[in-house]
């Protein structure tokens, strides 16, 4: 048995939630045309309707958290190139969130990965030009908030690389303890230096402390090298290497279970993991604040 | 003492005659201005530096040092700023070490982006040990920041290890290792036109070496750049 959760995105505001919804759920607002002049309360219900039919409104089908067996997998959906706007952050953001707050069987792991060409192609840059200057801070301020409950997470954690990563996702793939990556398709690509953009401050930090060779920072920061699989394990960004998506996942999950064989005290393993990153722990844990 | 010429993008600097190009501070003051020069310049867009002769270069003028009232300490606080100056410019930057590169003269090799060494002749050399003299902080910080393989720094600082170009090679230090001078030169310059050819944004790139070495650049007193000004930046761009 496993079971689907379709996540939500109730954490938005409600203007910003709005506005949002018009572009990721287009189809959803025809259905409903009494929508539109109605506003949502913070659950992120129809108070004037009561209807609970218009919170499926909310749902964002961008990423599903199943369990199977001892393994949670959390898949970004669709084929598109899962840029980060703050719908599909806030959608991972709530998987994380349940699984932090809920039980869950000894020796558990997530594993992180996405269906498609692209495993994600770093933040949206159309919702960033959409969206006021104020405002741009939410979709760091989220990432960073999804890279400090990974860090929490009190199970080893997989990331599946099953196609391109750029930036902001080459930073959510290290935010996991292991990485596997699709070795027939696909790069590692730290774009920013191709892209005519600095590094936002969390990513150098981590960067720094998760990735301590000099030459591997140099080519992939300075000189934007897109990486394959094998060039990203000869560097040791990534672990393991896999054929096709599917081979991918399944290598991901060989290797979880055997990692979480010998984790009896997930908290504990959260508690080291802060520890060993300790400059990233500071910069993304919630004290630091909505800061880029 | 030394040139900066011009070919398409990429600028040579050369540290000219035979001589062990000994950094005391008239040359260290040339370079400066050289450097200067080469930031100003819009078309510019990556450096190569080069030494003639056996050596890249040997060090510190400790001859000048011990005629002078002002001493060794003098050249240690002299050679900082042309240190930061290659940390912050604003371009790519290959060094072409075509002959030995001991003291301060590897700290200026290592300070590059990228290192291509000759393998035929020369060696890499931290000399501190050896003559009884301790390493400047920020030479320490330098180090660090560019040798990350513990064995490779403890040999290098610890051992006074005189390390071939193929050596450093395999030990990280080194990027590129060639047959002999006047290949170590051209590879170089390649390398710097391929650079310049990605048309890079120079700040960005400035930027980005830069938060690549936090503790580096604040012991070479270059100011750390802001959250704001990176968040303006990005709101800029879009």
């Amino acid at each position: 048995m496993y079971y689907v959760y379709h996540v939500s995105n109730a954490f938005l505001a409600l203007s910003f939630l709005n506005k949002v919804l018009r572009c990721w759920s287009p189809i959803s607002w025809k259905r409903d045309p009494n929508y539109l002049s109605t506003s949502l309360n913070s659950e992120g219900l129809n108070s004037s309707t009561g209807k609970s039919k218009t919170s499926l409104l909310c749902h964002q089908k961008m990423c599903t958290l199943e369990k199977r067996g001892n393994i949670y997998l959390l898949t970004l959906t669709s084929s598109g190139e899962h840029r980060f706007n703050p719908s599909l952050l806030s959608s991972i953001r709530t998987a994380l969130s349940s699984l932090l707050s809920s039980s869950h069987p000894p020796n558990s792991a997530l594993i992180t990965c996405a269906e498609g060409k692209f495993f994600s192609n770093g933040f949206d840059q159309s919702w960033v030009r959409s969206a006021p200057p104020s405002q741009h801070h939410i979709i760091t301020d989220i990432h960073r908030g999804i890279i400090s409950d990974l860090l929490s997470l009190p199970m080893p954690t997989v990331c599946a690389i099953t196609g391109h990563a750029a930036a902001a996702g080459c930073m959510l793939a290290l935010a996991h303890d292991y990485v596997v990556m699709r070795e027939d398709r696909g790069f590692f690509y730290m774009s920013e230096l191709d892209a005519g953009l600095k590094i936002v401050k969390y990513f150098q930090v981590f960067f720094n402390e998760k990735i301590p060779d000099n030459q591997t920072r140099r080519d992939v920061l300075l000189r934007s090298a897109r990486l394959t699989a094998r060039e990203a394990m000869a560097t040791g960004i990534v672990d393991r290497a896999a054929k096709g998506i599917e081979g991918t996942i399944e290598e991901a999950v060989r290797l979880a279970e055997e990692v979480a064989a010998t984790v009896s005290d997930g908290s504990k393993l959260a508690e080291k993991r802060k520890l060993m990153f300790p400059e990233t722990w500071r910069h993304v844990s919630a004290a630091a604040g909505s800061k880029l | 003492m030394c040139t900066l010429e011009k070919r398409g993008r990429v600028l040579i600097l050369t540290l000219t005659g035979s001589g062990e190009h000994r950094l005391g501070p008239d040359l260290i003051s040339s370079l400066r201005s050289l450097l200067a020069t080469a930031r100003s310049d819009p078309s510019a867009a990556a450096l190569v530096t080069v030494g003639e002769g056996r050596f890249f270069s040997n060090g510190l003028d400790l001859a000048w040092a011990k005629n002078s009232s002002e001493g060794l300490s003098t050249l240690v606080r002299l050679l900082k700023p042309l240190i930061a100056d290659l940390i912050s410019l604003p371009m790519p930057t290959v060094a072409a070490v075509t002959g030995h590169a001991a003291a301060a003269g590897m700290m200026i090799a290592i300070a590059h982006d990228y290192v291509y060494m000759r393998g035929d002749r020369g060696v890499l050399y931290m000399s501190e040990l050896d003559i009884g003299l301790p390493f400047p902080d920020y030479f320490m910080d330098l180090m660090q920041a560019k040798i990350t393989d513990p064995r490779t720094l403890r040999d290098v600082t610890l051992r006074a290890k005189k390390i071939t170009g193929t050596e450093a090679k395999e030990r990280g230090i080194v990027d590129k290792v060639c047959q002999s001078a006047s290949e170590t030169v051209a590879e170089a310059v390649k390398m710097a036109e391929e650079l310049a050819g990605r048309n890079w944004d120079k700040g960005v790139y400035a930027s980005i070496r830069m938060s690549v070495y936090p503790k580096l650049c604040k012991s070479l007193e270059i100011p750390e750049e802001s959250d704001e000004a990176v968040t303006k930046h990005f709101a800029s761009r879009l």
